[in-house]
């Protein structure tokens, strides 16, 4: 019986390859099915694969560092004695992409590993040592093996740090290009009066700390309004192509998270359905997942409509650029008391500004005005 | 004028003998035939048999015969059918040519021209192939240059037509009609022992000449989509090299690839490597890395056998990429 | 022959004799690391160099031609700094003894590679020819050997067919260092070679300047006048070991040498001179003084005059003061 051929898995829409950063396992280590062998990363996220089937870890075929196109093969697992040959198969070797051809596609034996601590320092970098009185033992080598290169000396003495761009910042700004240049944004904003949220929160978090395990946030709150609210206002969760608008019937909430540098998008899933404590638990999981890079694949694909935390820092006023494949973006501004006229008498209320870019070919002003309007609504009626 | 390197080196040579009459062609088959690239054709009507000489099958003579005329104050430009065919002619070249202004101490010199086509990728097995400037590129008071654009090939040609001393003039067969270029008219120079950087970047320097160029230049686009930036330095001369070029490239990327079809061993590449360790040590982030021809007398007559000599576009990407992660 | 001519014939002979003579000596006093003798060639070389046109005419000799060189034109005290290795030489120093140059008098600077000059006369009849220069010819020498090398043979086919004005001037002295002519070709006469390319060939007796100046100026003046090239072979001896260094004990029996010395072309010729009325015994016995005192003036010049600098190894590589890199 021939063993499993794993490739190269596409992690998320728009990528064309991975990097093997880490083997979790040797050749010859066995392997339960769902259990993680190989750590990849890609523009969009470091993962770890879980393995489809039970067996050994009979053959490696790309060594760590490796950058390979999407569906080029990386191992094989099974029993044994199996058949590991790399012959090829409409299905699991057919070309991942046409632009595949920029990427490494050969087939190369595991490299011996790297010396962990490579003493031999280039002329380059003993000149630059010498010149600069850096240890070069203290600077982080980027080279093969570690090897410190004349660039990480430049990088660690230089008043400006350069950061060479990952992956996932260049696709991050490819994206963030592609949306600022295609979609012709629109903006507006609105005020909340969030006192009532601002007491309800604090009413339900001792309940919530003990039956779920963590205290909800005003983010949480906010989501899942705009998710209640977006029932009323399906254009707001749909997207421009170049034929039609396309109404999505699900909303799949996608929302940003800023990590080690990193913007990542989790979604959650038809969350048009889920009562507050359903909604709030799996915002909690996911950030949490997402902070230890737990996250599966799928999980950061698609989404209908993005919001996002912009007030978490204090800022009172954004303006976001919409995920491409939707109409539009929600931020939830920083909370502040401010005095404001209630009944013709100033007032100290807990004031929030939500800020929403959509995408005009999509969505007119009536209907976002529409929309915050009823959000609006919808969070003021919350209350202890 | 719209030229590839055919009519470059056409159009300069019939430019050069409407210019000045002491210039004198002699070579087998230059004559009725217009040479076996056509490089002269209709020159025997236009200029005549004292002018366009038919030679006998005799390379040696025919550089000896041309090293007499220049001696007597002709400019003679001789050629050699293939390069593969000059070593009946390497004392004439190295025993006689280079030495005669030193010898005399400067009292005769030598003012020729010698064009021979060289090189591979062409189905010209072992006696049509092979590249010869590392035999001749140690020799003092010989100068050699190997353009391979057709920019480069009139502005070197016209600079070795008018260059007082001996000048072995290296065309690669496989540039002969790879491309065209628009090209100045006029019959401008360009400086023998100046490369060119056919590329800029910052992250490797690579070292090459002739047809090796062209492709390098192909790799070094495809990385770029990478994010790796590749400096491309053609080399255009062989002897005398620019230092400078390759020493100014090297304060830049720390990193140097030399590719040649030539061998590798005591090739060009060796003598650049040489002269890089001794003058740039402190410049190298990486070793010096040279990808050359492989070292077997010359490249075959099957395809396979001569793909397999040939450096490809994609082996020359694969170790620009490795120089860069080193 | 003009009396007058006769006596120069004579003049030039004991010119060459005595030179070679006095250069023998300075070697074996250690006062020159080397030189290279003429004895047995005096009359081929006086006859030949009589019929050269100075002026005009262009002498691509060989190594052993200084009777042909001072018959052209070279003044003694060159001779002594080229055998000094002064400064002063024409070469700076540089070449071997007997590696005459001298551009004003038509004397073309050689290398010591048997044959590789004899392609380089046919370079400089070409270009006279190039330039419709009539009246001018070239005269190219060399010894029995060269005509064993390819070079040789190629320039004479080379010549004959563009009927180059050309006199190919052969001095047979039946011995290449020590390899004698039945072990370096099967024919006795050696202008025999003449008629595979289709020139003229003609063989005379070296020993008799008169015979030889015949020959040569007749093959001169049918060259200048556009009738082509010719061969002469000028059948003579040497009577020295192939120079300072050789000792031909080890290959010649001395019986042979003393033997040819009984035919030594120099007495003879004084002693037809003498029955011709043309000279007294008293006018040699004081023209060979006078020549010694001459050629002793011009030894000590030149051995007190300065070696050439250090420095001048480097100059007259190239045109220019390039170096391998720039």
């Amino acid at each position: 019986m021939p063993a499993t051929l794993i490739t190269m898995p596409q992690l998320g829409e728009t990528v064309t390859e991975g990097t093997i950063t880490r083997w979790l396992k040797r050749v010859g280590d066995p392997i339960a099915k769902y259990e993680a062998f190989a750590e990849v990363a890609t523009d969009k996220v470091n993962a770890e694969i879980p393995s489809p089937t039970a067996g050994v870890l009979l053959a490696i075929h790309i060594a760590e560092g490796a950058t390979v196109a999407t569906g080029t093969p990386i191992a094989h697992i099974g029993d044994p004695g199996s058949d590991i040959s790399l012959t090829p198969s409409a299905s699991t070797l057919a070309p991942a992409s046409p632009n595949a051809s920029n990427t490494v596609a050969v087939i190369e034996p595991v490299a011996e590993p790297a010396p962990t601590n490579l003493r031999h320092y280039s002329p380059a970098v003993r000149r630059a040592v010498r010149a600069s009185g850096i240890d070069p033992s203290t600077v982080r080598g980027t080279g093969t093996g570690g090897r410190v290169t004349l660039r990480d000396i430049a990088t660690a003495t230089t008043h400006v740090e350069r950061i060479p761009l990952t992956r996932a910042r260049r696709m991050i700004a490819a994206h963030m290009v592609e949306a600022k240049q295609t979609i012709p944004h629109a903006w507006t904003m609105i005020e909340v009066d969030v006192s009532g949220l601002v007491a309800k929160r604090a009413h339900d978090a001792a309940s919530f700390v003990a039956n779920m395990g963590f205290k909800p946030t005003y983010f949480q709150y906010f989501a899942h309004t705009v998710v209640q609210t977006l029932a009323r206002h399906p254009m707001m969760n749909a997207r421009f192509t170049p034929d039609a608008i396309e109404v999505f019937r699900r909303v799949d909430l996608a929302f940003a998270i800023a990590l080690d540098g990193n913007l990542i998008v989790p979604v959650i899933a038809n969350s048009q359905h889920m009562d507050f404590a359903t909604f709030a638990h799996a915002m909690h999981d996911m950030t949490s997942r997402a902070r230890s890079h737990h996250l599966a694949v799928d999980e950061l694909h698609g989404g209908t409509i993005t919001v996002n935390n912009t007030g978490a820092n204090g800022s009172i006023l954004s303006s976001p650029i919409i995920n491409g494949g939707q109409a539009a973006i929600v931020t939830m501004e920083a909370i502040v008391k401010r005095p404001v006229v209630v009944h013709d008498a100033i007032a100290i209320r807990s004031m929030l500004n939500i800020c929403c870019s959509i995408d005009h070919r999509v969505i007119d002003g009536d209907v976002v005005g529409g929309f915050l309007r009823d959000l609006k609504h919808h969070l003021e009626q919350l209350h202890a | 004028m719209n030229v590839n390197n055919v009519e470059a080196v056409r159009a300069t040579l019939h430019d050069a003998l409407t210019r000045d009459e002491r210039i004198v062609i002699l070579g087998e088959d230059v004559g009725a035939r217009g040479n076996v690239f056509l490089i002269t054709k209709d020159f025997l009507q236009e200029f005549g048999p004292q002018r366009i000489v038919d030679t006998p099958l005799s390379e040696s003579a025919i550089i000896g015969v041309a090293v007499g005329m220049a001696m007597d104050g002709l400019r003679p430009i001789a050629e050699i059918q293939f390069a593969d065919f000059i070593f009946p002619a390497f004392n004439q070249i190295v025993g006689e040519a280079a030495k005669t202004r030193y010898r005399s101490n400067g009292d005769y010199t030598c003012p020729l021209v010698i064009r021979t086509p060289y090189g591979g990728g062409v189905r010209g097995a072992l006696s049509h192939s092979i590249s010869i400037e590392a035999l001749f590129y140690h020799v003092p008071g010989l100068k050699i240059v190997a353009p391979a654009f057709p920019a480069d090939v009139r502005g070197l040609l016209n600079a070795a037509i008018a260059d007082p001393d001996p000048i072995l003039f290296l065309e690669h067969k496989k540039t002969y009609r790879l491309a065209r270029t628009d090209i100045a008219d006029e019959a401008y120079t360009i400086p023998i022992g100046q490369a060119d950087i056919k590329r800029s970047g910052t992250d490797l320097t690579v070292v090459s000449y002739g047809y090796f160029v062209h492709l390098a230049l192909e790799a070094a686009a495809k990385l770029s989509s990478e994010d790796i930036s590749v400096e491309v330095i053609d080399l255009r001369s062989i002897r005398p090299m620019d230092k400078t070029t390759i020493l100014q490239s090297l304060s830049k990327t720390h990193r140097l690839l030399i590719i040649h079809e030539d061998h590798a061993f005591g090739g060009i590449g060796a003598e650049i490597a040489a002269m890089v360790a001794s003058e740039a040590l402190f410049e190298l982030d990486a070793p010096i890395r040279r990808l050359c021809g492989p070292d077997v007398p010359a490249m075959g007559y099957a395809h396979a056998l001569e793909d397999a000599y040939m450096i490809s576009s994609e082996q020359m990407a694969t170790a620009m990429r490795e120089m860069v992660q080193f | 022959m003009k009396a007058s001519e006769q006596r120069e014939l004579l003049r030039r002979m004991l010119l060459h004799r005595q030179i070679d003579t006095r250069a023998f000596q300075l070697n074996r006093q250690g006062r020159i690391p080397f030189a290279l003798g003429g004895e047995g060639h005096e009359a081929a070389q006086a006859g030949a160099s009589l019929a050269f046109m100075r002026g005009q005419d262009v002498l691509v000799p060989y190594y052993r031609d200084l009777g042909l060189a001072l018959g052209i034109g070279l003044p003694v005290i060159d001779v002594f700094t080229s055998l000094f290795a002064k400064k002063a030489d024409t070469s700076g120093g540089r070449q071997f003894p007997s590696h005459f140059s001298n551009k004003a008098l038509g004397l073309v600077s050689i290398s010591s590679i048997i044959a590789a000059h004899v392609a380089h006369a046919v370079g400089f009849g070409l270009a006279m020819q190039y330039r419709k220069e009539r009246g001018r010819a070239v005269l190219c020498s060399f010894g029995d050997g060269a005509t064993s090398q390819g070079e040789w043979h190629e320039a004479l086919n080379f010549a004959a067919v563009m009927q180059a004005p050309v006199v190919f001037f052969c001095q047979n002295n039946g011995w290449a260092i020590s390899v004698p002519q039945s072990k370096q070709m099967r024919i006795n006469d050696i202008a025999d070679r003449a008629i595979g390319y289709g020139m003229p060939g003609s063989t005379v007796d070296g020993f008799d300047p008169i015979a030889v100046y015949d020959a040569v100026h007749a093959a001169l003046e049918r060259a200048r006048n556009g009738g082509g090239p010719s061969l002469i072979e000028a059948k003579c001896y040497r009577f020295l070991p192939h120079t300072s260094d050789d000792d031909d004990r080890t290959y010649r029996q001395p019986e042979e040498v003393e033997t040819q010395r009984t035919r030594d072309p120099l007495p003879t010729f004084e002693r037809q001179l003498i029955e011709k009325q043309i000279y007294s015994t008293d006018e040699i016995a004081l023209l060979k003084a006078e020549l010694y005192e001459h050629i002793d003036q011009a030894l000590e010049e030149a051995a007190a005059l300065e070696n050439p600098s250090a420095d001048s190894l480097t100059t007259n590589v190239y045109a220019g003061t390039e170096k391998a890199w720039l």
